[in-house]
């Protein structure tokens, strides 16, 4: 490992790089072993299968404290949402310029029980293969999807919704999405530091979208009356759901052909924050007149179309609308 | 890594065709996950690096990056199919993700931290050592959208494709933000003495 000082043989910084990373010739044997337990351990559960012993429970053990910030950011995710909600009420007109709904309609506390996603209705229209039948139900308590203050990529664990925000453009495969992380956003208060950040060069297809999916594969938010963000351009961007109509059958929706084909309605994006609400009767598929079916989400995207790049926009504070 | 033979060893008698590895991951298929473990570890291990040293945490961190892959797969969030050789790129993005989630978690640290004494094995000229640590300060200095490019292209050694699928922006947006990583960085190099007259002494590069 060690080698002569001659600087004549000094190696160049990847190679400092790679004798920095190297390591004990079993330590990609035990990471591997770590891993798969805890694969085991979290696929045994995903597919529902009664738990199957670990490999090695041991070293599940650490894996999972290692990660517990990942869980721990929920708890605070919602303690950060709740003292937000609560200093927007008391300063909302300075926040917002708006006043600000009454707290009943706000996230709960981390103490306070998570209101219970239902089964969708009614099921018995519904054909045997069709995703809505196994759909969760938003229960109208918690509106928020993600206001991105635990700076990671989940939305916030309310009624049911389990999701990522990813990223993809017009360059890439399909299903090659990006995860997206929340950045420090222009104008950020303590309260409110972090956003989503969409920037990107001139695009010549159909543009560049951010999007996530709820966790079910059908999300019924019919309990409420559309989606609202805050927003900070300049530029334009389609805000709006996708429904699993749209979504193709390999990834759980039900489209065959001319997928991906979201209800949207264009946003002028000002250069300062602005609030924007959209009700579910205002939000299209291109072309079409036909109102989004908030019982059918598959989930919630921001689209930049072709001829709205180069674009440079900032997406905050995602909630239902009442 | 693909193997020689196009198979990609899975460390447990088993091997897997490069080519099926993308639909075996999908499946949750554990021997699958284990070989692109074993032959990504590395990999993500430096991208890692590059934003938190390479010090003991290293390793918890890996293990996140893998882990939220395959949650990313077992929640239907990424569907994997087709070429093999987009993996790489995948998960060198979720690394360089979830190591700026990292930095940013640990804001106030400083980057001069004690990296350079637990990786005693970078070199055993104390130069080296030091010119390791401060130049990971300096590309830390770069312009976030600059930083991954840069690390990839001549830390990880990455081809253009392989950057630009890993970013999601294309391989003339990936040329120029490494072109314009290299002139910053060489900008802060001439201003840093131990880096500039390291790199600067028997012209490593």
């Amino acid at each position: 490992v060690s080698d002569s000082p001659d600087p004549d043989k000094r190696p160049s910084l990847a190679e400092l790089h790679d004798r920095a990373l190297a390591e004990p010739r079993d330590a990609g044997a035990e990471g591997a072993r770590r891993f798969v337990a805890w694969l085991d351990n979290r696929a045994g559960g995903h597919r529902g299968d009664p738990a199957r012993p670990t490999e090695a429970a041991d070293a599940v053990v650490p894996f999972e404290e290692a990660t517990s910030w990942w869980r721990g950011a929920i708890p605070r995710a919602l303690a950060v949402a709740a003292l937000a909600v609560g200093i927007a009420s008391v300063f909302g007109h300075w926040v917002t310029g708006r006043s600000v709904e009454p707290p009943e309609a706000q996230v709960p506390t981390p103490e306070a029980p998570m209101p219970s996603p239902v089964a969708a209705e009614p099921r018995d229209k519904l054909g045997p293969g069709d995703p809505c039948r196994d759909a969760k139900r938003a229960g109208g308590a918690a509106r928020l999807v993600d206001d991105f203050e635990d700076a990671n990529e989940l939305v916030a664990l309310l009624e049911g919704r389990n999701g990522y925000w990813v990223t993809i453009t017009d360059t890439q495969q399909e299903a090659t999405e990006s995860v997206l992380l929340p950045s420090v956003r222009p104008m950020a208060t303590p309260s409110n530091r972090y956003a989503v950040h969409l920037a990107g060069e001139r695009r010549a297809k159909w543009g560049a979208s951010v999007q996530v999916e709820f966790g079910p594969t059908c999300y019924d938010a019919s309990i409420y009356r559309g989606i609202s963000f805050d927003v900070l351009g300049p530029g334009r961007v389609y805000a709006g759901v996708r429904e699993v109509d749209a979504v193709p059958v390999q990834r759980g929706g039900t489209c065959t052909t001319a997928c991906y084909d979201s209800h949207l309605s264009a946003v002028g994006a000002a250069s300062s924050w602005t609030h924007h609400e959209i009700d579910w009767s205002d939000l299209h598929q291109r072309g079409k007149t036909e109102p989004a079916n908030p019982r059918r989400l598959s989930g919630i995207e921001f689209l930049v179309r072709s001829e709205d790049t180069p674009y440079d926009l900032w997406i905050d504070n995602v909630a239902f609308v009442r | 890594m693909p193997l020689p033979d196009g198979s990609f060893a899975s460390g447990g008698g088993d091997e897997t065709p490069a080519d099926a590895l993308p639909e075996r991951l999908q499946a949750l298929d554990r021997a699958a996950w284990k070989a692109l473990y074993l032959g990504n570890r590395r990999l993500v291990r430096g991208v890692l690096a590059g934003h938190v040293g390479y010090g003991p945490e290293l390793e918890d961190l890996t293990q996140q990056v893998f882990a939220t892959a395959a949650t990313l797969v077992m929640n239907g969030k990424t569907a994997l199919h087709g070429n093999a050789s987009g993996l790489q790129s995948w998960l060198a993005a979720i690394a360089h993700r979830l190591g700026f989630a990292e930095r940013r978690r640990r804001r106030a640290a400083p980057v001069m931290d004690a990296d350079h004494e637990s990786a005693p094995q970078v070199h055993a000229d104390p130069i080296a050592r030091q010119t390791l640590r401060r130049a990971r300060a300096l590309w830390q200095q770069l312009p976030e959208r600059l930083q991954a490019p840069w690390l990839l292209r001549h830390l990880e050694r990455m081809t253009i494709d392989e950057i630009a699928a890993a970013l999601s922006i294309s391989a003339a947006t990936a040329k120029r933000r490494i072109s314009e990583a290299d002139r910053r960085f060489e900008a802060m190099v001439d201003r840093d003495p131990v880096v500039r007259d390291y790199l600067r002494r028997g012209d490593p590069t």
